[in-house]
């Protein structure tokens, strides 16, 4: 008797261990503000359908370039990782040659537009997949009803100053701005980039060539000493130092701040997640130096596969499921804060627009057209994002001038532009 | 008799190897690496002499203050935790009602991760809704209240106190243990000769402590001049660069790919904490004899 049930037992745990030693668990690692509940769903979805499971790890977004970075060159990468991808990362950050899996052949490939495909790829391999926020790169997101009632209209020009001295002396943040992010204050400069390439032309194929330095660009300082001097003046409030991302929307709603640099489609977002608030909010681009040029992003966050892992069969399965229309679909569905999201037309997915954002495309003078966002023209500019929130954070402790702030972005460019062989520097 | 109590030599041999196996080697590597652009970008690693060592005291990242941040972190902190250790050890091996309590409180911290600490004291030092300013304000002296991990007067103070917040506890385990084995003869013969409390801490609880105090000394140099866990966590460096210390440095390098420079920085620290930790072990050890 007891040999058979010892027959049995073997057995069952014969039939049963297989199964145990065929799961397969991804890591992914991500910044904290790059994913939402929409992509823990698709990721929970996957393992239904196939039995894969994804582990998520999560880190502070001042933290995850760094993190990812420090584990990719110890040779220790997670199976799948994301990064702030562009032309230039892809090669810098991630030297994806090296780390990445080679997507080029797969056939979802083509549900990503032309210039997302750029951003993700080196020398002709695609190595990466995103789909982001398809609209105006980082606009103001601003509160409609209280700039009614104190008879403010939405700023063009310098002007900004003016808006935001009227609404300080209300006792409102002007703007909420969060500093230890690491990454938010410093689009401030960066998404007004097309404004520098208006007032020079030229100027960013010149800065790739390396004939002339941002400290000789045109408004690229004046941005900064107009950041400056928001500080100074008190309208990022008192605590933008130690403020956290996460609390802009129940500042905005609360009315303890007016503004927000912030993706258009996020409006929706506060709107949901805090129904008690009756205000209406709206976005304008972002106007030091007068800018008034619509940006786009062909970049943003996206994800990679890791070639070193042992699971390649499984993450090119996770890519493929991702890339499928219904799960497109679903994403841009489920974000509260994705209203539109930047895919190939030949998807077909339905695109959500709100009329705070067409009337922010309407407002954009169409002789102006729509440019692209400088870290994404201009190069070695946003593997150095992090250092530059930095230099900033340090001017507005009074650490540095804004002339210091523009040399050591100078710097570090001919730094990486030599450490990577680029002849431009040679 | 004198066989069996001596073993031979070669029983050194296996600790040896992996000390000169996955320490000696891999410094001296690294030592030689300094000298290199070893770098993310290229396959190629070129011998440049002290370039990366001329880098770190006249970049514009400002690597010398760095290291004097570092040094000054590895003082101050040390006498912030060893000073009220000491005396806490001292009231809790006296007949201190629930001292065993006490003991257990004060050294729950420590087992902390700083992880954890970091997150916890983020959110008690926010400005506008931290539990400090909370109370302090609550208690009528809202003057008190302040910016603690971004106000560069008050930056430094902060991680240090959250430091000796953590660490006290450690070092006054190692204080008790010291305390502990002094013989209460002593203090009776002191007592019999009239001596005052101040007079027995001075001429007996010291000198005798001296072993608990290199421990606690040296540790806490040594941990000072290689902090970098409590600053990531807390203000990453910040605000701007104010808080940047030599380990952060080496961190942010090698993120960015800059080996090279990055194991100059380190090649630097190994310099550092040479010149003060041979020296310092020596001192402390003579006083031990002394003593």
């Amino acid at each position: 008797m007891k040999k058979l049930l010892l027959l049995a037992v073997s057995l069952v745990s014969l039939a049963v261990l297989p199964s145990f030693a065929e799961k397969v668990k991804l890591t992914q690692m991500v910044s904290q503000d790059w994913t939402t509940e929409a992509d823990e769903d698709l990721a929970k979805a996957f393992t239904k359908e196939t039995g894969v499971e994804i582990e998520w790890q999560v880190n502070p977004s001042a933290q995850h370039h760094d993190l990812l970075k420090t584990k990719l060159n110890a040779g220790e990468g997670p199976d799948i990782f994301w990064i702030q991808s562009n032309k230039w990362t892809v090669k810098t950050d991630i030297d994806a040659p090296q780390n990445c899996i080679d997507f080029s052949k797969e056939t979802w490939v083509k549900t990503m537009p032309p210039a997302k495909i750029e951003s993700v790829s080196y020398n002709g391999k695609v190595y990466g997949q995103g789909y982001f926020v398809k609209g105006v790169s980082f606009p103001i997101i601003y509160n409609k009803t209280l700039f009614k009632e104190l008879g403010l209209s939405v700023p063009k020009t310098v002007d900004f100053k003016k808006v935001c001295e009227a609404i300080k002396t209300k006792g409102v943040v002007p703007v909420y701005e969060c500093v230890p992010a690491g990454w938010h204050h410093v689009l401030w400069v960066m998404q007004i980039g097309d404004r520098f390439s208006e007032l020079q032309p030229g100027i960013v194929d010149k800065l790739n060539a390396n004939k002339t330095k941002l400290s000789d660009v045109i408004g690229f300082k004046t941005a900064i000493v107009q950041l400056q001097e928001m500080v100074k003046k008190g309208y990022f409030g008192t605590d933008y130092m130690d403020n956290s991302y996460d609390n802009w929307a129940s500042n905005l709603a609360t009315r303890k701040a007016a503004m927000f640099v912030q993706k258009s489609g996020e409006i929706n977002a506060l709107s949901k997640d805090y129904p008690a608030c009756k205000d209406e909010f709206g976005a304008f681009l972002i106007p030091l130096v007068d800018a008034q040029t619509a940006q786009a992003d062909p970049d943003g966050p996206a994800r990679f596969g890791y070639s070193k892992s042992k699971h390649q069969k499984e993450i090119k399965q996770y890519f493929a499921f991702l890339a499928r229309k219904e799960n497109i679909q679903y994403k841009l569905d489920h974000t509260p804060g994705m209203t539109a999201i930047d895919v190939a037309d030949s998807v077909g997915v339905e695109q959500h627009y709100l009329p705070a954002e067409k009337a922010l495309f309407a407002s954009i003078p169409k002789s102006k057209g729509t440019g692209i966002i400088w870290q994404d023209s201009v190069s070695y500019v946003n593997d150095q994002w992090m250092d530059v929130g930095k230099d900033l954070a340090s001017m507005f402790m009074g650490q540095m001038t804004p002339e210091q702030v523009v040399s050591a972005i100078d710097e570090r460019r001919a730094k990486i532009a030599k450490a990577a062989g680029d002849t431009a520097w040679k | 008799m004198t066989r069996n109590r001596l073993y031979p030599l070669y029983f050194v041999l296996p600790a040896l190897l992996l000390y000169v196996g996955l320490f000696i080697v891999p410094s001296l590597i690294g030592v030689g690496y300094s000298f290199t652009d070893w770098n993310r970008y290229s396959a190629d690693i070129h011998f440049v002499g002290l370039d990366n060592f001329r880098t770190v005291f006249t970049a514009s990242k400002h690597y010398d203050v760095y290291i004097v941040n570092t040094l000054v972190f590895a003082v101050v902190s040390n006498i912030v935790k060893i000073v009220p250790a000491l005396f806490l050890a001292i009231l809790l091996c006296g007949n201190v009602k629930g001292k065993n309590f006490y003991r257990t409180v004060l050294f729950l911290p420590t087992v902390l991760s700083f992880l954890v600490v970091g997150l916890i004291f983020r959110s008690v030092l926010h400005p506008s809704t931290g539990l400090l300013n909370g109370v302090l304000r609550g208690i009528g002296l809202p003057f008190l209240a302040g910016r603690w991990l971004s106000d560069p007067n008050l930056v430094w103070s902060s991680i240090i106190g959250v430091d000796a917040w953590k660490g006290l506890g450690y070092v006054m385990t190692i204080f008790i243990a010291g305390l502990q084995a002094i013989s209460q003869d002593y203090y009776d013969a002191a007592d019999i000769d009239g001596a005052g409390w101040w007079s027995k801490l001075a001429n007996i609880t010291l000198p005798m402590l001296m072993p608990a105090i290199t421990i606690n000394v040296v540790f806490g140099v040594t941990y000072g001049l290689k902090v970098f866990d409590i600053i990531y966590v807390l203000t990453n460096g910040g605000p701007g660069r104010m808080t940047e210390v030599i380990n952060t440095a080496v961190f942010n390098e090698f993120a960015s790919g800059s080996y090279g420079l990055g194991t100059a920085l380190s090649t630097l620290l190994l310099i550092v904490l040479a010149l003060i930790g041979i020296p310092l072990i020596r001192t402390m050890t003579k006083k031990e004899v002394e003593s």
